[in-house]
């Protein structure tokens, strides 16, 4: 994929949408595969996406593999974020395309949309990093189900980061990442530690004590990350609670001014109160992006509406 | 939004929350007219508290040189520009808050700042704005001289803004002392507080990806003992304690004395809305009087001439007061003035520490006959 024929397909399809008046219904003559750019633009998901089943194993690790253009490819619009304060008044992010795979065990989601700047580092004040999320729930739920979850029906949630994935690509972003010239006398083990980064197992009683977060046990403030992808469970804005079992992961990358992220998981649910998934079955499902840049982070982002999955049999 | 009761505003305001005000509420007074800026209070609480990587230019406590310094740089003119025009019409605030100020789907007016503009902490210290002129005889200061230095920690207001900005509810306010914390395990480094909070004091750590704040010592508190800041406060500015609403005043309380009863004690920037719970007694020497009211609100007049008339000798019981800091590293909840000496008491009513108004004179002679010694540091 190349930056151009990206934009330039958000411009007609903003041409179209701007003819039609806004909702609209494309037929699908031919499928447009994720990653596939030249098969015209991809069709309004209408509130759905169907999950193709494949054989082989979803290539969860490679946006860019090949079989991702087997999988029919939907373009959902972002909307404005209003139901919780602070606000996102105009999405960030137009729109994003989606598409899935599934091999009956497993579910793989592919996530692309254009971003000119690359946010992946958070260790400055004013650094935010891109992101985004897909929501999973039963078929039956309100519609302020979107944002989260409501209070007695929980969301499952897989949230991609792009710090995480820089972390793991590339080991911690430690202070020096954002201050290079940064000089002190003393710190604890991080300082100097061989990259990437691997904290021992006597850490605790080393360091802990002046890392907060860390000693605190947050999930973000731990330098070992193994998965770009955290498995969170919701029940309405202001809930998000990291799951005990971090299984769901994930790739993305950003190439010529666009993510490609995958994010995956096993049907089986490892946590309690996440949704177990079947072939053959319809879930509730949303999808949320953040542009670091932009300020997003939080509630400051943008969501879809919410929609349906279908999982394809096998 | 609910509607709150702001006494230092004189009036109601909106807030997230219903009014919940702590079984009692964790204080101080610190004496502008005492402090040295000798950033002791500043380093107690670094090494105690934010000695760890990714915290290098965070300052929970910091003492800046008003009107020049400021830490993190330019909050207060940031806060106040953004704020626009303010007002009082005598001790009701006719103007807004940040929380009325806000626009539709914020919670309050804010900024986020950038890494540099902590990198100066003490930044103004006795310094000139700007180079000094060269006039024909001699070299001319670009402003007037005056200049006082400013301890700033958490406020731990009773209205935070941090705490109201959170989408996640991480920062909360103790029932038991008002104290507000945040919850390192919860926050998932958002920084709305960190944009939310007008004094600024509260900070994202660069390694733990997570944002933090003055914890007002809090396992010292729970066992009656002064936070760091206070305890090791060269200058004794610090009165550390409890303080009450308006309608619950303790007039033996020292903090309640100070900011209610003799009303010398002023919160910093009242304007803005959090009924902060740090007080200050406002400098005496300083050239402008529309400045100390900016900072301190209307009462700032009338504090500097209690003040003074306090230390020509004419209140004791005030005098008593501010004897008593930095003088135990209990937390003092009563005292009484009598027989020329002050006495503090804990909580239980047991003495703390007894200590006179003027400290006597004693003249040591020369010659020692018990070691028939000579001394000769009598001078």
């Amino acid at each position: 994929m190349t930056l151009e024929p990206l934009q330039r397909r958000i411009g007609r399809r903003k041409l179209i949408a701007g003819a039609a008046g806004g909702a609209m219904a494309v037929g699908a003559a031919a499928i447009v595969g994720c990653g596939d750019d030249d098969n015209g633009p991809a069709p309004d998901w209408a509130g759905r996406v169907v999950s193709k089943f494949i054989r082989d194993d979803v290539p969860i690790e490679n946006p860019r593999a090949s079989l991702w253009g087997s999988a029919p490819k939907v373009e959902v619009p972002m909307q404005p974020q209003a139901s919780a304060l602070p606000v996102r008044m105009q999405p960030s992010v137009p729109s994003i395309r989606v598409c899935s795979l599934n091999d009956g065990k497993r579910i793989g989601f592919m996530l692309e949309w254009a971003d000119p700047q690359r946010d992946e580092k958070v260790v400055k004040t004013p650094e935010f990093k891109d992101g985004c999320g897909v929501l999973l729930g039963p078929p039956e739920v309100p519609a302020t189900y979107f944002m989260m979850g409501v209070a007695d029906i929980a969301a499952s949630i897989m949230h991609w980061r792009a710090d995480w994935q820089k972390d793991v690509d590339d080991g911690f972003q430690d202070l020096e990442t954002g201050f290079p010239n940064v000089a002190f006398d003393f710190y604890p083990p991080l300082v100097d530690a061989p990259r990437p980064l691997v904290v021992s197992e006597d850490y605790p009683e080393a360091g802990r004590p002046w890392l907060p977060g860390m000693n605190a046990g947050n999930p973000l403030s731990q330098p070992n990350k193994t998965s770009a992808v955290e498995k969170l469970l919701a029940n309405g804005p202001g809930t998000i609670t990291h799951m005990a079992v971090q299984d769901a992961i994930g790739r993305g990358t950003w190439k010529d001014g666009a993510w490609r992220v995958v994010i995956a998981r096993d049907f089986a649910a490892s946590n309690e109160g996440e949704i177990e998934l079947k072939g053959g079955q319809e879930y509730a499902l949303a999808f949320t992006v953040w542009a670091g840049s932009e300020g997003d982070r939080g509630s400051r982002k943008s969501p879809s509406n919410l929609g349906k999955l279908f999982i394809e049999n096998a | 939004m609910a509607k709150v009761f702001n006494w230092q505003l004189n009036r109601e305001m909106t807030y997230r929350f219903e009014e919940a005000r702590p079984q009692r509420q964790a204080g101080a007074v610190f004496d502008t007219n005492k402090c040295i800026a000798c950033q002791t209070c500043t380093m107690a609480c670094k090494t105690t508290w934010t000695s760890g990587k990714g915290q290098e230019f965070m300052f929970w406590n910091n003492v800046e040189t008003k009107p020049w310094g400021s830490y993190p740089m330019a909050w207060d003119v940031k806060i106040l520009n953004t704020l626009g025009a303010q007002s009082w019409d005598g001790n009701t605030y006719t103007g807004k808050t940040i929380f009325e100020s806000a626009e539709q789907g914020e919670y309050h007016v804010g900024y986020l700042p950038d890494d540099m503009d902590y990198a100066g902490p003490n930044r103004g210290e006795d310094e000139l704005s700007s180079v000094m002129s060269e006039e024909k005889f001699y070299l001319k200061m670009p402003h007037d001289a005056w200049f006082f230095y400013l301890p700033r920690i958490c406020n731990h207001c009773t209205y935070p803004a941090c705490l109201q900005s959170c989408p996640r509810t991480s920062i909360y306010k103790r029932p038991e002392d008002g104290i507000v914390l945040l919850d390192q395990s919860r926050c998932r480094g958002y920084r709305e507080c960190v944009r939310a909070c007008p004094y600024k004091k509260v900070m994202y750590n660069h390694v733990t990806r997570v944002s933090e704040k003055c914890v007002l010592c809090y396992p010292a508190v729970e066992k009656g003992v002064q936070t760091r800041c206070m305890r090791t406060c060269i200058g004794k500015i610090r009165t550390f304690g409890f303080v009450s609403p308006p309608d619950k005043v303790r007039e033996d309380n020292p903090v309640d004395f100070l900011v209610h009863v003799r009303k010398v004690a002023l919160p910093l920037l009242p304007q803005l809305g959090l009924e902060p719970n740090i007080y200050y007694i406002p400098p005496i020497h300083v050239g402008s009087q529309a400045f100390l009211r900016m900072m301190f609100g209307p009462g700032a007049e009338q504090a500097v001439a209690t003040y003074k008339n306090a230390m020509e000798g004419n209140d004791p019981e005030l005098l008593g007061v501010l004897m008593l800091n930095v003088s135990t590293d209990r937390i003092i909840h009563k005292f009484n003035v009598s027989n020329g000496q002050v006495a503090g008491f804990g909580e239980n009513g047991q003495e703390l520490v007894r200590v006179p108004l003027k400290e006597p004179t004693i003249v040591r002679p020369a010659f020692d006959p018990t070691l028939a010694v000579y001394r000769y540091n009598t001078a």
